[in-house]
């Protein structure tokens, strides 16, 4: 039995590949492949020539989008320089040796000439605290230069390699000790003629497949706003859309759930086709409105909950999980506890409400299916009580169904959200993709709905696992 | 249940009139019937209302009106004169006098109505002192904050007739426009963006949905796999991401098209269509797998049957029985899945412009109107908020009423799907 769950469970990872393949390309499609230029939108119609060259090539848009064929890394035949302009009277930034390796960046190349880029990486050690190394960013092994400083060849510091700049960003660290060896990625970029180099070709040295490659190393770009990566921008507000997400979930399942069995048991009553006509308003009802509803009359007119926000100004408890009710819990803090849950009530009563009425009518279609069945009729016919019957015999059985349900819901629910956090200025992912649109930030706003579609793809999964360990008919 | 219904009762008629026809229908079909026709009746009254939109609408939506913040019923003017004054004796004696009212004010438009000349202010106690000091003739103030300032001047003024002047059913905006006209208005926009939109998915969604069933093999799997992802996507947040995206790229591709035609737009004509355009493509990408999907699914179970087996061996072309006896078999699901697909593009369309990314203002859309009014909810003010809110459940329900309806008149295990 264990291998054939195994097997299936392997079948569905690899299933999940193509999928998660598809929906990457969607969205490289959505915000690269489109009509327009993103540097001419981010920049708005003011910008300059020369503003808008270098944020393209900053965004690697100046790449080809789908293969190279351009050319990616030449080599030097022989000794050449690298030019400030395609020129041999402009400033010479850096004698090039022969057999020497340079990357060939996107940038337009001019009649004859090549935009080059020498990739030296610098190597050496710093002392620890002249770093600047933060908790995620010890996860990329990166640092920041925390002031002006060098970088010498040993720990004794006796030699110079290079000077470091406050605020710079180091691609590498190793701490040991006092000391710290850092890679700089400082890379000197010109001008060269073409003809003295042996040009090598990389069909994928190309946008779209970049841009797979550092998805694949967890790169999500560097958010052009907020000057930081965009993995950690997102990391900060993940938790708070989860809080959301499950604060929904409990809601949805308390109401759709009960109501739908409800429905089932009270089959074609009055109370049956209240209920339909309750999921067809609720719907029909956009979410936005439905929470701006419950802030007027549950924040505003009665004064019972806060209007917006995820905690009371002072009282966040230590982040563990970042979730602030299981933090709470965690460190025994009582006040950001009950401030905590009172913030969370109604935004995911408003999301809980949203879904309840397409739960309602799946649990209801599932019951009757399930009340349909032999052992249901038998357990009537043995004297059960009608309620023991629909509560414990069928609701368990029709539990399984309800569980895909709330899989195949959860696009529904993650698209809820957005506009929940939006209305209730929850600190979430969909209220940071909204304002991150507003300031035309394109990496974050791609970084977010690729982690959407990864959220979506392996909920999915997660659901089919969970349910072939349920039920083994799934297994085959 | 339609089934049951049809067990108990009825032998059919042939000989019985198309009205009696109709309303025989609430007996076959039971509930279903009573959800489509109410649905019908919704979506009658609703295009009507669009079509008629000018003359419903008792102000212009986008102009000012009255005073910002009128609740709903409430804007009635009280004329206020000194004790002492004779000539004044009711709202037509006004023509040629100083009037005292605050700035953009309903006042001031009645004031305006009645050809008096018009003394501005920027709060009304200054127009309360001004009349005491004789420095105007009379004041319109709003009925509901007459009494507390009158009676600071003790028997010093007094109040001619009864309040007059004009009433906002809904109340007005922050703007002092008339809400009520922007609901009507309001509703254009929302249609005419979710029409366009179900109507461009249909395009794309129904015959490649047809060519994927019916021909099946590798185009099939990649077809599909492609709208199954994007239909696993969650809707709305594509619908956010394209739209971000467009927003910012139609103009410069209308501005291609229109400079290509020979075309000159204003400035207000090319953010009306570059706002309209932009969320239609947004909504339509997120719904094309939704025809997509249903359409295939329909042509493989077709394929199966007899009648498409013999055509095929009384030599039919291809073409000919995915067309005249495949497609026909097809249509009624299709004016199902537009319906209910109108439904959720009205929504999406509602979610895009809450958060900014719909019409551009001052044009009259329901989701923006509430954006725009939730920023007055905790003062209280929720007329902004509820009246535009209440119109899109109800077009929203009238689409998806009429849409689940029909699927269960037509075909009682659609909607189980």
């Amino acid at each position: 039995m264990g291998s054939s769950l195994r097997a299936h469970i392997l079948t569905r990872l690899l299933m999940t590949v193509p999928m998660v393949l598809i929906l990457v390309t969607l969205v490289f499609v959505i915000l690269r492949v489109m009509p327009g230029d993103p540097a001419l939108a981010m920049l708005r119609e003011t910008a300059s020539e020369e503003q808008l060259r270098n944020l393209r090539h900053a965004l690697g848009l100046d790449k080809p989008v789908l293969f190279n064929f351009r050319g990616s890394t030449a080599i030097a035949k022989e000794t050449a320089n690298l030019y400030e302009k395609p020129k041999t009277d402009s400033r010479i930034l850096r004698p090039i040796e022969k057999e020497e390796k340079l990357r060939i960046t996107g940038w337009t190349s001019e009649e004859g000439w090549l935009w080059l880029a020498a990739t030296e990486q610098v190597q050496g050690w710093v002392r620890v605290k002249d770093l600047r190394i933060g908790l995620r960013e010890r996860l990329f092994s990166t640092a920041r230069a925390a002031s002006e400083t060098d970088i010498y060849a040993d720990t004794a510091g006796s030699k110079v390699v290079e000077h470091l700049s406050a605020g710079e960003t180091i691609k590498r660290v190793r701490v040991e000790g006092d000391w710290a060896e850092v890679i700089t990625t400082r890379q000197t970029e010109g001008w060269a003629p073409s003809e003295r180099f042996e040009i090598r070709i990389n069909p994928f040295d190309s946008q779209y497949f970049i841009y797979l490659w550092n998805l694949l190393h967890g790169d999500l770009g560097t958010s052009m706003t907020q000057r930081r990566p965009v993995l950690s921008e997102i990391a900060d507000r993940f938790p708070a859309t989860v809080e959301l997400a499950v604060g929904g979930m409990i809601v949805t399942m308390l109401i759709g759930v009960s109501t739908g069995a409800f429905a089932a048991q009270k089959r074609r009553s009055p109370l049956d086709y209240g209920l339909r006509i309750f999921s067809i308003i609720i719907y029909s009802v956009p979410i936005f409105w439905l929470g701006l509803v419950l802030q007027m009359i549950l924040g505003v007119r009665l004064g019972w909950l806060p209007v917006a926000g995820r905690i009371g100004p002072e009282i966040a408890p230590r982040q563990i999980t970042g979730l602030y009710v299981l933090d709470s819990l965690l460190t025994g803090n009582a006040t950001s506890l009950v401030s905590s849950i009172k913030y969370l009530i109604m935004p995911s009563l408003t999301l809980g409400l949203y879904l309840s009425g397409i739960f309602t009518r799946l649990t209801r279609s599932n019951m009757l299916d399930v009340l349909r069945q032999d052992y249901i009729v038998a357990a009537r016919a043995r004297g059960i009580p009608e309620r023991v019957v629909v509560y414990k015999h069928a609701l368990k059985n029709a539990f399984i169904p309800i569980l895909t349900m709330m899989g195949l819901q959860f696009a529904l629910l993650l698209a809820g959200a957005v506009l929940t956090e939006t209305t209730f200025s929850w600190p979430g992912l969909g209220n940071m993709l909204v304002r991150r649109i507003y300031d035309r930030d394109f990496s974050t706003i791609q970084g977010t709905i690729v982690v959407f579609a990864f959220l979506v793809a392996g909920v999915s999964l997660l659901v089919d696992i969970i349910y072939a360990y349920i039920d083994p008919r799934i297994r085959y | 249940m339609a089934i049951q219904s049809a067990e108990t009762s009825l032998t059919f008629d042939e000989n019985i009139g198309l009205i009696a026809r109709f309303f025989r229908g609430a007996k076959w079909y039971g509930a279903e019937w009573y959800i489509t026709v109410s649905g019908a009746v919704i979506l009658i009254l609703i295009f009507l209302m669009t079509i008629l939109a000018p003359h419903l609408a008792p102000y212009d939506p986008v102009k000012s009106v009255g005073s910002p913040f009128t609740p709903p019923g409430k804007g009635r003017q009280v004329l206020i004169v000194r004790s002492d004054e004779e000539t004044i004796q009711q709202p037509a004696d006004l023509a040629g006098t100083l009037v005292g009212v605050r700035a953009n004010t309903t006042g001031q438009f009645c004031a305006l109505e009645l050809n008096a000349k018009v003394k501005k202010f920027y709060k009304i106690e200054e127009c309360f002192e001004a009349l005491a000091a004789g420095q105007v003739d009379a004041l319109l103030v709003e009925e509901n904050v007459a009494p507390a300032l009158m009676s600071a001047y003790g028997d010093r003024l007094k109040q001619i007739g009864a309040p007059f002047g004009p009433t906002f059913v809904l109340g007005t905006d922050n703007l002092g426009r008339d809400i009520l006209s922007r609901i009507i208005f309001g509703a254009r926009a929302v249609l005419l963006v979710a029409i366009l939109s179900a109507g461009f998915s249909a395009l794309v969604g129904v015959p490649t949905g047809l060519l994927s069933g019916f021909i099946g093999g590798t185009i099939d799997r990649v077809l599909s796999l492609i709208m199954d992802s994007i239909y696993s996507f969650p809707g709305l947040i594509l619908a956010i991401a394209m739209a971000a995206v467009l927003q910012l790229q139609m103009q410069q591709v209308l501005k291609n098209v229109t400079g290509a035609v020979g075309l000159r737009l204003s400035g207000d004509q090319t953010a009306v269509i570059t706002g309209t355009m932009t969320t239609t493509v947004a909504i339509a990408v997120v719904y094309m797998p939704t025809f997509f999907r249903m359409v295939r699914g329909q042509v493989l179970a077709i394929k199966q049957q007899l009648y498409i087996e013999a055509a095929r061996s009384l030599g039919a072309r291809p073409l000919t029985i995915l067309f005249q006896y495949i497609f026909p078999n097809v249509i009624a699901s299709i004016v199902v899945i537009f319906s209910v697909n109108i439904a959720d593009a009205i929504l999406t369309e509602a979610g895009l412009s809450f958060i900014g990314l719909g019409l551009p203002p001052p044009t009259p859309d329901w989701g923006y109107d509430i954006s725009k009014g939730r920023q007055f909810l905790a003062a209280g003010q929720w007329w902004m908020v509820t009246f535009p809110g209440l119109m899109i459940i109800l077009v929203a329900m009238g689409f998806s009423m009429f849409g689940e309806g029909l699927s269960e008149i037509l075909n009682p295990r659609l909607a189980e799907v």
